[in-house]
């Protein structure tokens, strides 16, 4: 791209080394009118004296076709060309092969119009962290007065050619000056959160609108492609206290993950014992009115045979308890009559005692 | 022969310098004047070929595309008196050429010229307004302002300003580190405020976890007695419908049964009369 320094803004002296971009391929397109009149020429010269005078003539006519083939230009399929005539601009010439009369008359100017261009702001060639260039290119006040730092990408290119060669200058810093402040604009309308979190798409789409606006006002023949925001965070300063939020939100939710842990453990163990409790009730139910059950059954049964011979049951029944509960007992047997007089000096401990000492 | 042939060459390549002395191009980007021994003669703003009076005239050339200048921070005092740090950069184009040349021979005194403009527009339009606005207000409207200002300044130097763009308005560095130590702070509160917020939501569904145990619990001890009561209800019907039978043989028959639970043990020492039920005939055969 031998034009690029040209187009960048440079005045090219006209006189000077601006000279057309010599076509590429040399004679291969030349229109046969010029062989022709180049043989003439040579079979003139050959009739003339085969002296100086004929050498001259010879270099003069080669010199002017070296000159009339310098008017071609091959402009390839990612640029555009400005013809101008006399430094006037004449016409726009697309992709192909082209002629333009030669030097001084017109000159041509080539810029690849669909190359992406890229200007960053608040990225200082590269180094992220050069805290110097950051603090007075990518900190910018929010509408809550808060300092946020946005660094970002605008990608664009030539849109007209015409527009961008003659109606500005500095292309680069103008379009960083432009992003740079419809940004700080921009920012300065938003509150912090928004824009260091879910809002950086919106701001992006925004600000390319803006410039791009900003832009055609000028007519500067730039169409923005595409504003990538890298990063709009919290200053440096003010970082820790910022992840620190994002911890506490962490933290937040991690307190009500572990209640609910805690909840999902403790509910279905109380329902576990609820269960238990109710169904020990329904045992204990099950359990009584079948011993209940079964008393009465029994008791019927006796009673059925009882009301068969009462008196005989009953003394049986009688009998059968008092052989029983006797038969284990420690017995004393008084006499009414002398037992009145004796009972006060039974020595009942001692009774209980001898008891004692044999259960020993 | 060879006379003439100099003579041919001397004239053509005089001929090719009054050329070269008498026309010029002017570029689109550019716009010429025309200086007769120092004195201004004329304009040529067109791009094209022109011509001049060989020799006697010179051509100076000047820009006609918009330009850029970049004014560098700037001190404005708000409406209530707070400093701010104003960077600007404005887009300006020379309008009238002879009244530029007049006011600035070269491009750095006019732009001394438009920054010296521009500054003051900014400090005037600034000067009305609040911080606020300035940062977040209508700041196209303002920078318009600005640019009317300023451009009405800049005419009689032959220039218009096409847009003065506000870029950084800042506070200077103390406020800056005022504004981050509010911001650390903010942040901090938000902190602590979202983990509080954390440990009453985390409270409360525990909270919420042990009323419902508490209420499980409760409803199945209160299940639990309805069903142990129910139960004893229906072993006292029928413990009822049974007994009722004949009641003074039930009273007989739990009786036994009671002292056979309740005594018949080792531990248990009796005094018996011999008059009792059990010793009648005991006593019956011994006596009679």
């Amino acid at each position: 791209m031998p034009w690029q320094n040209n187009g960048n803004g440079d005045k090219p002296n006209p006189w000077g080394n601006g000279g057309p971009r010599r076509g590429g391929g040399g004679g291969g397109g030349e229109p046969p009118h010029i062989d022709e009149f180049i043989k003439k020429g040579q079979e003139q010269l050959k009739q003339a004296l085969p002296g100086g005078k004929g050498g001259i003539m010879l270099i003069l006519l080669a010199a002017i076709a070296v000159w009339l083939v310098s008017g071609f230009y091959v402009v390839a399929t990612n640029e555009n060309a400005v013809v101008l005539r006399f430094g006037k601009y004449v016409d726009t010439q697309t992709p192909g092969l082209h002629w333009h009369l030669p030097y001084p008359m017109e000159t041509v100017e080539i810029q690849g119009i669909t190359d992406k261009r890229q200007t960053q702001i608040g990225i200082a060639g590269g180094q992220t962290r050069s805290s110097s260039r950051r603090a007075t290119n990518s900190l910018m006040l929010t509408q809550d007065e808060n300092i946020v730092d946005v660094r970002f990408n605008v990608v664009w290119q030539i849109s007209n050619l015409r527009n961008y060669l003659f109606n500005i200058t500095d292309h680069e810093s103008t379009v960083a000056a432009v992003s740079e402040s419809v940004m700080r604009e921009l920012v300065g309308k938003n509150k912090i959160v928004p824009i260091i979190t879910a809002g950086r798409g919106k701001l992006q789409v925004e600000s390319k609108d803006a410039i791009q606006a900003t832009l055609d006002k000028y007519a500067a023949g730039i169409l923005i492609l595409e504003v990538q925001i890298q990063e709009s965070d919290a200053p440096a300063e003010v970082k820790d206290a910022f992840l620190d939020v994002q911890r506490a939100k962490a933290d937040s939710q991690r307190f009500v993950n572990e209640a609910n842990k805690y909840r999902n453990e403790v509910v279905p163990r109380a329902q576990g014992a609820a269960e238990r409790v109710t169904q020990l009730a329904e045992g204990y139910r099950a359990s009584i009115v079948a011993g209940a059950e079964g008393e009465a059954a029994r008791f019927i049964s006796v009673y059925n045979e009882y009301t068969q011979a009462k008196d005989v049951t009953k003394k049986r029944m009688y009998l059968e308890t008092m052989e029983q509960i006797l038969a284990g007992m420690d017995k004393i047997i008084l006499d009414g009559d002398a037992g009145s007089g004796v009972v006060p000096y039974l020595p009942l401990d001692q009774l209980t005692k001898k008891n004692d000492g044999e259960q020993k | 022969m060879a006379k003439s042939t100099i003579a041919l060459f001397i004239s053509l390549f005089a001929g090719i310098v009054v050329l070269f002395q008498s026309a010029f191009i002017v570029d689109e980007r550019e716009q010429a004047l025309v200086f007769q021994l120092g004195q201004l003669k004329g304009v040529r703003a067109d791009a094209g070929l022109h011509f001049k009076v060989p020799f006697l005239q010179q051509v100076e050339m000047l820009e006609k595309r918009i330009m850029s200048m970049d004014n560098p921070a700037t001190e404005a005092f708000e409406v209530d008196q707070r400093r701010l740090l104003v960077d600007s950069f404005t887009r300006y184009r020379i309008v009238d050429p002879l009244k530029r040349y007049q006011a600035a021979r070269d491009d750095r005194l006019a732009q001394s010229l438009l920054s010296q403009a521009v500054n003051s527009a900014v400090k005037e339009v600034i000067a009305r307004e609040t911080m606020q606005a300035v940062v977040s207000g209508q700041r196209v409207e303002m920078m318009e302002r600005i640019r009317a200002i300023a451009d009405k300044k800049v005419q009689k130097y032959g220039m218009e300003i096409v847009d003065v763009r506000l870029k950084r308005v800042d506070l200077p560095l103390q406020n800056s580190q005022a504004i981050f130590q509010r911001m650390e702070s903010e942040r901090q509160r938000e902190a602590a405020e979202e983990r509080a917020v954390g440990q009453r939501d985390a409270i409360k569904i525990k909270a919420d976890a042990d009323r419902q145990v508490a209420v499980l619990v409760a409803d199945a001890e209160k299940l639990a007695q309805i069903i142990r009561g129910e139960a004893d209800g229906k072993a006292t019907k029928i413990f009822a419908e049974a007994f009722g039978k004949d009641e003074e043989f039930f009273e007989f028959y739990r009786t036994m049964q009671a002292y056979r639970k309740a005594l018949g043990k080792d531990d248990t020492s009796l005094v018996l009369s011999p008059d009792s039920d059990f010793f009648k005939l005991f006593i019956n055969s011994k006596g009679q």
